[in-house]
């Protein structure tokens, strides 16, 4: 694969050619073929995909068979959580199709951050918007659970009531 | 093996699922309402200190003050007096006294504490409670090692930070405000049901055969009465060993032969064969009465059972899986919520008498509790007759029904 036009991807506008230049060391491509599993649920694996390319498949194996829980089309940002928490992956990731991605080493690019590379740092800032972007999502999502209605307590209390004072009342 | 909470737990749902109870009601009625843990700190006779977990679980208010007794066992934890307290809810529901349900343990050996320490233990216990217990609050009784001398103390210990108040706990001895008839109550109860319990099968208790186990206060009390009435007690069996004897024991003798042997058991009764756990419950007999642990009829036990009529003299003798199969061998189990209730039903009598400053005299306790045990009875068995139902299930939907609806009644 010829080197990729970071440029092209959202997550690295903003950054002139200079800056990825400054990053290339923690920045690796590659092709990822269809089926194949590339971020393993449970395991630290420090390594953030930019996907330019291709559709994955994110899935869970916790609770016995497996379950799907999204499929995300190029381009996409994946890993970033446990790559910067340092915890480990909450799912699996496939590639449904030939997945074009360029893989970012945690560990190097801590090291750029730590260099004060200004790239690493815009890089960073990209990062906390679209983890910003997410848990505004996820608390949208929460909001929405929590004012799905309930039923309705007194109702409940009554129709207690009810059986108590007939059907069990011999 | 489940444990105590799994098995009360497991008797109430039943009875919840067949009375069509919605989950957010199921758990408003099983959850305990407080859940208290303190460190009980007392020196020993040798000048060391020992640090001791004491338990007080407030389980149900809904019909009056919490009530149950305080169990100082080395086994004694949250879960044990969590499932003892939830049973004391529906115990004092079924028989239709005005408590709710509590229970209250210290973590502890008492055989390996002097008098002088237990008094010790028992008031600083106290000082740990003392605000959250109350004649009208939550009202402590003896239990599993704990007696009339621990309420006294305890009351002694109240009265420090509260004034006189006696009903704060009762069991306590005649000579302090505690009542005639307390002593026997719970083996008064048990074997009123055995009697009952016949009679639903057209018996008279008069030449009954009966098994035994446990012979310290609830089984040695039903033996006596039993006994009286005329019923032949022909295996029994405690902590030391078991014995039979086809020609029946005297239980009044039994009774003085525990007392004086050292190991306090009925081995060594003269007249007597020895004989087995198993060879006892497997008895052919007419009344089968656990009066001593937890847990004692399994699945295995239960299958072996011949008597006809099972009374439950101790908590939670029997798991639920064995108790299906007794109800689908044609068994009356009387359950322990019904069966062992004589003795929270005469501790009502003692807090009613302390809060009235007016003392019974014995023939009206034993009548009082004779007419509150026999109401109980008719209304567990109608239930059970007009519903299809067993009485365990019968009993713990009548406890259901009653906390229910002084819930309901009350509101949130």
């Amino acid at each position: 694969m010829d080197g990729m036009d970071y440029s092209q991807h959202p997550f690295f506008q903003g950054l002139d050619p200079k800056d990825i230049e400054g990053l290339l060391s923690a920045l690796c491509d590659v092709t990822i073929a269809a089926g194949e599993t590339f971020i393993h649920e449970g395991k630290q694996e420090g390594l953030m995909y930019v996907v330019f390319a291709g559709t994955t498949e994110v899935y869970s194996t916790r609770n016995g068979g497996e379950s799907l829980l999204a499929v995300i089309e190029a381009p996409a940002v994946l890993g970033e959580i446990e790559a910067l928490s340092g915890g480990s992956r909450a799912a699996n990731v496939r590639a449904k199709t030939e997945v074009q991605a360029c893989v970012l080493d945690a560990k190097k690019f801590f090291e750029r951050i730590d260099a004060g590379e200004p790239g690493a740092h815009k890089l960073l800032l990209r990062l906390a918007r679209v983890l910003a972007k997410r848990l505004s999502a996820m608390n949208q999502k929460f909001t929405e659970i929590e004012r799905r209605p309930k039923p309705p307590r007194h109702d409940e209390l009554r129709e207690f009531q009810r059986k108590l004072f007939s059907e069990w009342s011999v | 093996m489940p444990s105590h909470y799994e098995s009360a737990l497991g008797y109430f749902t039943d009875a919840a699922r067949i009375m069509d109870i919605s989950p957010s009601i199921e758990r408003l009625l099983v959850e305990p309402q407080r859940q208290m843990e303190v460190e009980v700190a007392i020196e020993r006779d040798d000048g060391s200190i020992a640090v001791y977990r004491g338990y007080r679980v407030q389980h149900n208010a809904a019909r009056g003050p919490y009530k149950g007794g305080i169990r100082y066992h080395p086994e004694a934890d949250q879960d044990e007096v969590n499932a003892l307290a939830n049973l004391m809810t529906w115990k004092t529901a079924v028989v239709g006294v005005p408590f709710g349900g509590g229970k209250g343990g210290i973590k502890v050996d008492p055989r390996e504490l002097s008098q002088g320490e237990l008094q010790r233990l028992t008031r600083k216990f106290v000082d740990q409670i003392h605000f959250i217990i109350g004649p009208n609050v939550d009202i402590p009784a003896p239990d599993v090692n704990t007696n009339s001398q621990t309420m006294a103390w305890f009351a002694d210990q109240y009265a420090k930070y509260h004034g006189f108040e006696p009903g704060v706990v009762t069991g306590k001895p005649i000579e302090v405000y505690g009542s005639v008839g307390r002593e026997e109550a719970t083996g008064r109860g048990v074997a009123l049901c055995s009697k009952w319990a016949l009679a639903e099968l057209d018996r008279g208790v008069e030449g009954a055969t009966f098994a035994l186990q446990g012979f310290g206060n609830v089984g040695s009390w039903t033996a006596r009465i039993l006994c009286s009435w005329g019923a032949k007690l022909v295996a029994v069996g405690d902590h030391g060993g078991y014995l039979e004897n086809p020609d029946g024991f005297d239980a009044e003798a039994l009774v003085r032969h525990v007392a004086e042997n050292p190991d306090r058991s009925v081995m060594g009764f003269p007249g007597a064969d020895r004989s087995s756990f198993e060879a006892l419950f497997a008895a052919d007999v007419d009344v089968l009465i656990p009066a001593a642990l937890g847990g004692v009829i399994d699945d295995e036990v239960a299958r072996t059972v011949r008597a006809k009529v099972v009374v439950e003299g101790a908590n939670g003798p029997t798991e639920p899986s064995a108790h299906r199969i007794l109800v689908e061998k044609g068994v009356i189990a009387v359950p322990d919520i019904l069966a062992n209730a004589g003795g929270v039903t005469v501790s009502y009598f003692e807090w009613v008498q302390n809060t009235q400053r007016f003392l019974w005299e014995r023939a009206q306790v034993d009548t009082e509790l004779e007419r509150i045990m026999r109401r109980a009875w008719d209304q567990v068995a109608a239930l059970a007759r007009g519903h299809k139902l067993d009485l365990r299930t019968a009993a713990f939907i009548l406890a259901i029904r009653e906390v229910g609806k002084a819930t309901v009644l009350r509101g949130l």
